[in-house]
Protein backbone atom coordinates (compact mmCIF):
# COMPACT_ATOMS: atom_id res chain seq x y z
CA UNK A 1 0.00 0.00 0.00
CA UNK A 2 3.06 2.70 0.79
CA UNK A 3 4.25 1.56 -2.13
CA UNK A 4 1.41 2.04 -3.98
CA UNK A 5 0.97 5.87 -2.45
CA UNK A 6 5.03 6.80 -2.72
CA UNK A 7 4.03 5.92 -6.31
CA UNK A 8 0.91 8.67 -6.89
CA UNK A 9 2.80 10.72 -4.95
CA UNK A 10 6.12 10.56 -7.05
CA UNK A 11 3.53 10.87 -10.28
CA UNK A 12 1.92 14.44 -8.88
CA UNK A 13 5.12 15.42 -9.95
CA UNK A 14 5.22 14.95 -13.48
CA UNK A 15 4.12 17.15 -15.99
CA UNK A 16 1.98 15.83 -18.90
CA UNK A 17 4.46 16.93 -21.73
CA UNK A 18 6.40 13.48 -21.72
CA UNK A 19 3.97 11.78 -19.58
CA UNK A 20 2.91 8.40 -20.96
CA UNK A 21 0.16 8.05 -18.50
CA UNK A 22 -0.98 11.33 -20.13
CA UNK A 23 -1.76 9.45 -23.76
CA UNK A 24 -3.39 11.81 -26.68
CA UNK A 25 -3.89 8.56 -29.20
CA UNK A 26 -4.40 5.24 -29.57
CA UNK A 27 -0.83 3.80 -29.52
CA UNK A 28 0.02 5.76 -26.29
CA UNK A 29 -3.61 5.02 -24.59
CA UNK A 30 -3.13 1.53 -25.28
CA UNK A 31 0.33 1.79 -23.36
CA UNK A 32 -0.78 3.85 -20.74
CA UNK A 33 -3.41 0.92 -20.19
CA UNK A 34 -0.97 -2.02 -19.92
CA UNK A 35 1.29 0.49 -17.46
CA UNK A 36 -2.22 1.14 -15.27
CA UNK A 37 -2.50 -2.61 -15.35
CA UNK A 38 0.75 -3.31 -14.27
CA UNK A 39 0.99 -0.94 -12.00
CA UNK A 40 -2.47 -2.06 -10.29
CA UNK A 41 -1.62 -5.76 -10.49
CA UNK A 42 1.79 -5.38 -8.95
CA UNK A 43 0.51 -3.50 -6.51
CA UNK A 44 -2.29 -6.12 -5.63
CA UNK A 45 0.41 -9.15 -5.48
CA UNK A 46 2.30 -7.03 -3.03
CA UNK A 47 -0.13 -6.55 -0.46
CA UNK A 48 -1.25 -10.23 -0.94
CA UNK A 49 2.25 -10.97 -0.38
CA UNK A 50 2.84 -8.68 2.73
CA UNK A 51 -0.45 -10.46 4.19
CA UNK A 52 0.23 -13.77 3.89
CA UNK A 53 3.86 -12.81 5.08
CA UNK A 54 2.24 -11.13 8.31
CA UNK A 55 -0.35 -14.58 8.47
CA UNK A 56 2.95 -16.79 8.47
CA UNK A 57 4.27 -15.40 11.21
CA UNK A 58 0.93 -16.06 13.15
CA UNK A 59 0.54 -19.89 12.32
CA UNK A 60 2.46 -22.28 14.41
CA UNK A 61 4.98 -24.73 13.13
CA UNK A 62 4.16 -27.19 10.96
CA UNK A 63 4.83 -30.75 12.89
CA UNK A 64 2.70 -33.53 11.79
CA UNK A 65 2.19 -34.63 8.60
CA UNK A 66 -0.91 -33.13 7.21
CA UNK A 67 0.38 -29.60 8.05
CA UNK A 68 3.49 -30.63 5.85
CA UNK A 69 0.55 -31.76 3.07
CA UNK A 70 -0.93 -28.71 3.71
CA UNK A 71 2.35 -26.62 3.51
CA UNK A 72 3.39 -28.47 0.16
CA UNK A 73 0.04 -27.40 -1.22
CA UNK A 74 0.76 -23.50 -0.62
CA UNK A 75 3.77 -23.91 -1.90
CA UNK A 76 2.59 -25.12 -5.02
CA UNK A 77 -0.24 -23.25 -5.73
CA UNK A 78 0.70 -19.17 -4.31
CA UNK A 79 4.37 -20.29 -5.78
CA UNK A 80 4.65 -22.31 -8.77
CA UNK A 81 0.81 -21.90 -9.79
CA UNK A 82 -0.03 -18.34 -9.28
CA UNK A 83 3.33 -16.56 -10.51
CA UNK A 84 3.15 -19.02 -13.84
CA UNK A 85 -0.64 -18.05 -13.93
CA UNK A 86 0.14 -14.16 -14.11
CA UNK A 87 3.62 -14.29 -16.04
CA UNK A 88 1.20 -16.25 -18.89
CA UNK A 89 -1.43 -14.04 -19.01
CA UNK A 90 0.87 -10.69 -19.01
CA UNK A 91 3.05 -12.28 -21.78
CA UNK A 92 -0.30 -13.18 -23.77
CA UNK A 93 -1.57 -9.48 -22.98
CA UNK A 94 1.97 -8.26 -24.20
CA UNK A 95 2.26 -9.98 -26.93
CA UNK A 96 -1.67 -8.74 -27.78
CA UNK A 97 -0.39 -5.22 -27.53
CA UNK A 98 2.64 -5.88 -29.64
CA UNK A 99 0.34 -6.82 -32.37
CA UNK A 100 -1.97 -4.13 -32.18
CA UNK A 101 1.03 -1.44 -32.49
CA UNK A 102 2.38 -3.30 -35.16
CA UNK A 103 2.30 -0.53 -38.20
CA UNK A 104 0.14 -2.45 -40.69
CA UNK A 105 -1.33 -1.11 -43.86
CA UNK A 106 -3.77 1.30 -43.23
CA UNK A 107 -6.14 3.81 -45.60
CA UNK A 108 -5.08 7.39 -45.01
CA UNK A 109 -2.03 6.73 -43.89
CA UNK A 110 0.93 9.24 -43.35
CA UNK A 111 4.60 8.86 -44.04
CA UNK A 112 7.35 10.88 -42.69
CA UNK A 113 10.64 10.15 -41.94
CA UNK A 114 12.47 11.12 -38.98
CA UNK A 115 16.41 11.66 -39.00
CA UNK A 116 18.55 11.80 -35.70
CA UNK A 117 22.01 12.96 -35.43
CA UNK A 118 24.05 14.12 -32.71
CA UNK A 119 22.23 16.16 -31.52
CA UNK A 120 19.50 16.71 -33.87
CA UNK A 121 16.14 15.94 -35.44
CA UNK A 122 15.61 16.22 -38.98
CA UNK A 123 11.99 15.10 -40.60
CA UNK A 124 11.15 14.91 -43.90
CA UNK A 125 7.44 13.84 -45.67
CA UNK A 126 6.24 11.61 -48.65
CA UNK A 127 4.00 13.74 -49.32
CA UNK A 128 6.72 16.74 -49.99
CA UNK A 129 9.31 15.20 -50.97
CA UNK A 130 11.56 18.21 -51.45
CA UNK A 131 10.99 19.64 -48.03
CA UNK A 132 12.14 19.32 -44.34
CA UNK A 133 12.09 20.54 -41.08
CA UNK A 134 14.72 20.87 -38.04
CA UNK A 135 13.59 20.20 -34.45
CA UNK A 136 9.44 19.85 -35.35
CA UNK A 137 7.28 17.43 -36.62
CA UNK A 138 4.16 18.03 -38.71
CA UNK A 139 1.37 15.75 -38.94
CA UNK A 140 -2.46 15.49 -39.40
CA UNK A 141 -4.29 15.22 -36.19
CA UNK A 142 -6.34 12.14 -36.10
CA UNK A 143 -4.79 9.90 -38.89
CA UNK A 144 -2.08 7.30 -38.67
CA UNK A 145 1.44 8.27 -39.36
CA UNK A 146 4.53 6.16 -39.85
CA UNK A 147 7.54 7.46 -38.72
CA UNK A 148 10.66 6.29 -40.50
CA UNK A 149 13.40 6.17 -38.34
CA UNK A 150 17.02 6.25 -38.58
CA UNK A 151 20.24 7.82 -37.45
CA UNK A 152 23.28 9.18 -39.64
CA UNK A 153 25.66 8.58 -36.64
CA UNK A 154 25.32 6.83 -33.31
CA UNK A 155 22.14 5.40 -32.27
CA UNK A 156 19.52 7.49 -31.07
CA UNK A 157 15.99 6.80 -29.71
CA UNK A 158 12.94 8.26 -31.36
CA UNK A 159 9.94 9.26 -28.10
CA UNK A 160 7.09 11.23 -28.09
CA UNK A 161 5.51 9.75 -24.87
CA UNK A 162 1.57 11.11 -25.10
CA UNK A 163 1.73 9.81 -28.74
CA UNK A 164 3.63 6.42 -28.57
CA UNK A 165 5.92 3.89 -27.44
CA UNK A 166 10.05 4.76 -28.18
CA UNK A 167 12.21 3.11 -31.11
CA UNK A 168 15.78 3.75 -32.03
CA UNK A 169 17.06 5.11 -34.47
CA UNK A 170 20.21 2.70 -35.83
CA UNK A 171 22.74 3.98 -38.76
CA UNK A 172 21.99 2.30 -41.75
CA UNK A 173 18.55 1.10 -41.30
CA UNK A 174 14.79 1.70 -40.83
CA UNK A 175 12.29 1.39 -38.19
CA UNK A 176 9.24 2.61 -38.72
CA UNK A 177 7.24 3.50 -35.93
CA UNK A 178 3.51 4.20 -36.15
CA UNK A 179 2.16 7.11 -33.94
CA UNK A 180 -1.20 8.98 -34.21
CA UNK A 181 -2.20 12.42 -32.59
CA UNK A 182 -5.93 12.03 -31.13
CA UNK A 183 -6.12 16.23 -31.33
CA UNK A 184 -4.29 18.88 -32.78
CA UNK A 185 -1.62 20.64 -30.55
CA UNK A 186 1.79 20.10 -29.94
CA UNK A 187 3.42 17.09 -28.21
CA UNK A 188 7.08 16.65 -27.14
CA UNK A 189 9.12 14.09 -27.83
CA UNK A 190 13.04 13.29 -27.02
CA UNK A 191 15.87 10.99 -28.01
CA UNK A 192 15.50 8.39 -25.46
CA UNK A 193 18.86 6.81 -26.04
CA UNK A 194 22.24 8.47 -24.33
CA UNK A 195 24.13 9.65 -27.31
CA UNK A 196 26.68 11.57 -25.90
CA UNK A 197 27.27 15.26 -24.39
CA UNK A 198 24.40 17.20 -26.08
CA UNK A 199 22.06 14.22 -24.82
CA UNK A 200 19.65 16.32 -22.34
CA UNK A 201 18.64 18.93 -25.32
CA UNK A 202 18.20 16.21 -27.66
CA UNK A 203 14.57 16.66 -28.27
CA UNK A 204 11.77 17.80 -30.87
CA UNK A 205 8.41 18.84 -30.82
CA UNK A 206 5.63 17.18 -32.98
CA UNK A 207 3.00 19.57 -34.31
CA UNK A 208 -0.50 18.05 -34.77
CA UNK A 209 -2.51 20.01 -37.29
CA UNK A 210 -6.03 19.93 -38.08
CA UNK A 211 -7.40 18.91 -41.65
CA UNK A 212 -7.54 22.49 -42.63
CA UNK A 213 -3.96 23.53 -41.40
CA UNK A 214 -2.96 20.42 -42.94
CA UNK A 215 -3.79 21.24 -46.17
CA UNK A 216 -1.91 24.11 -46.34
CA UNK A 217 1.31 22.74 -44.84
CA UNK A 218 1.41 19.77 -47.80
CA UNK A 219 0.42 22.74 -50.08
CA UNK A 220 3.93 24.56 -49.33
CA UNK A 221 2.12 27.39 -46.91
CA UNK A 222 3.21 28.93 -43.39
CA UNK A 223 1.68 26.60 -41.05
CA UNK B 1 32.94 -35.22 -17.71
CA UNK B 2 29.46 -37.37 -19.33
CA UNK B 3 27.73 -36.44 -16.52
CA UNK B 4 28.63 -32.84 -16.71
CA UNK B 5 27.86 -32.97 -20.39
CA UNK B 6 24.38 -34.72 -19.45
CA UNK B 7 23.50 -31.86 -17.37
CA UNK B 8 24.36 -28.27 -19.34
CA UNK B 9 23.32 -29.57 -22.74
CA UNK B 10 19.85 -29.53 -22.61
CA UNK B 11 20.03 -25.78 -21.34
CA UNK B 12 22.98 -25.00 -23.68
CA UNK B 13 20.96 -26.30 -26.92
CA UNK B 14 18.19 -24.47 -25.90
CA UNK B 15 20.77 -21.20 -25.05
CA UNK B 16 21.96 -22.08 -28.97
CA UNK B 17 18.05 -22.47 -30.53
CA UNK B 18 17.17 -19.07 -29.13
CA UNK B 19 20.31 -17.20 -30.63
CA UNK B 20 19.84 -19.09 -33.76
CA UNK B 21 16.29 -18.34 -33.97
CA UNK B 22 17.01 -14.35 -33.18
CA UNK B 23 19.53 -14.37 -35.43
CA UNK B 24 17.22 -16.15 -38.11
CA UNK B 25 14.57 -13.70 -37.54
CA UNK B 26 17.01 -10.85 -38.65
CA UNK B 27 18.36 -12.12 -41.56
CA UNK B 28 14.68 -13.07 -42.66
CA UNK B 29 13.14 -9.77 -42.03
CA UNK B 30 16.12 -8.52 -43.87
CA UNK B 31 16.11 -10.56 -46.77
CA UNK B 32 12.20 -10.94 -46.95
CA UNK B 33 12.15 -14.79 -46.73
CA UNK B 34 8.94 -16.22 -45.85
CA UNK B 35 7.96 -16.52 -41.77
CA UNK B 36 7.67 -20.48 -42.37
CA UNK B 37 11.56 -20.66 -41.94
CA UNK B 38 11.12 -19.21 -38.57
CA UNK B 39 7.89 -21.98 -37.84
CA UNK B 40 10.50 -24.29 -39.24
CA UNK B 41 13.09 -23.21 -36.80
CA UNK B 42 11.09 -23.99 -33.77
CA UNK B 43 10.12 -27.18 -34.95
CA UNK B 44 13.93 -28.09 -35.34
CA UNK B 45 14.35 -26.93 -31.85
CA UNK B 46 11.35 -28.65 -30.41
CA UNK B 47 13.19 -31.85 -32.58
CA UNK B 48 16.59 -31.78 -31.00
CA UNK B 49 15.67 -30.97 -27.63
CA UNK B 50 13.16 -34.14 -27.52
CA UNK B 51 16.00 -36.04 -29.40
CA UNK B 52 18.32 -34.70 -25.64
CA UNK B 53 15.74 -35.24 -23.40
CA UNK B 54 14.59 -39.38 -25.13
CA UNK B 55 18.82 -39.51 -24.71
CA UNK B 56 18.81 -38.42 -21.03
CA UNK B 57 15.99 -40.84 -20.22
CA UNK B 58 17.27 -43.89 -22.36
CA UNK B 59 19.67 -46.79 -21.16
CA UNK B 60 22.62 -45.93 -23.26
CA UNK B 61 22.87 -42.60 -23.29
CA UNK B 62 21.36 -41.45 -19.48
CA UNK B 63 23.36 -40.94 -16.56
CA UNK B 64 24.12 -44.36 -14.43
CA UNK B 65 23.74 -42.34 -11.01
CA UNK B 66 20.65 -41.35 -9.64
CA UNK B 67 21.29 -37.91 -8.71
CA UNK B 68 22.81 -36.79 -12.19
CA UNK B 69 19.96 -38.97 -13.79
CA UNK B 70 17.40 -37.50 -12.23
CA UNK B 71 18.72 -33.65 -12.25
CA UNK B 72 19.90 -34.07 -16.26
CA UNK B 73 16.14 -35.22 -16.88
CA UNK B 74 14.34 -32.47 -14.96
CA UNK B 75 16.93 -29.46 -16.94
CA UNK B 76 15.77 -31.54 -20.54
CA UNK B 77 12.32 -31.09 -19.42
CA UNK B 78 13.09 -27.11 -18.60
CA UNK B 79 15.04 -26.63 -21.86
CA UNK B 80 11.96 -28.49 -23.63
CA UNK B 81 9.86 -25.88 -22.00
CA UNK B 82 11.71 -23.00 -22.50
CA UNK B 83 11.93 -23.85 -25.83
CA UNK B 84 7.85 -23.99 -26.73
CA UNK B 85 7.45 -21.04 -23.64
CA UNK B 86 10.03 -18.68 -25.88
CA UNK B 87 9.66 -19.70 -28.96
CA UNK B 88 5.74 -20.87 -29.48
CA UNK B 89 4.80 -16.64 -30.53
CA UNK B 90 7.33 -17.17 -33.88
CA UNK B 91 3.75 -19.01 -35.08
CA UNK B 92 1.13 -16.33 -34.80
CA UNK B 93 2.85 -13.72 -34.48
CA UNK B 94 4.11 -10.83 -36.73
CA UNK B 95 7.90 -10.99 -37.61
CA UNK B 96 9.16 -8.56 -39.65
CA UNK B 97 7.85 -4.63 -40.08
CA UNK B 98 8.50 -3.51 -43.41
CA UNK B 99 10.33 -0.36 -43.75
Amino acid sequence: MSFSILTLLLLSGCTQNLSIVHPAGPAAATIATLWWVLLVGAAAIFVLVMVLLLLAFRVRNANDSSDQEHERRWIVGLGLAFPVTVLTALLAYGLVIGEHLMPRAVPELVTVGAEARQWAWRFTYADMPSFETDGVLHIPAGKPIDVQITSVDVIHSFWVPRLAGKLDAIPGHVNVLRIEADLPGEYDGVSAEFSGAGYRMHDFTVVAHDAESWSAFIAGETP
Amino acid sequence: MKDLIRLFVPLVLWLASFSAIYGLQAIMCRQGWDQILLIGGFGLAIALQSAVLLGLASRKYGASTKFVRQSSLALGLVGMLAVLWTFAPVVFLSACVAA
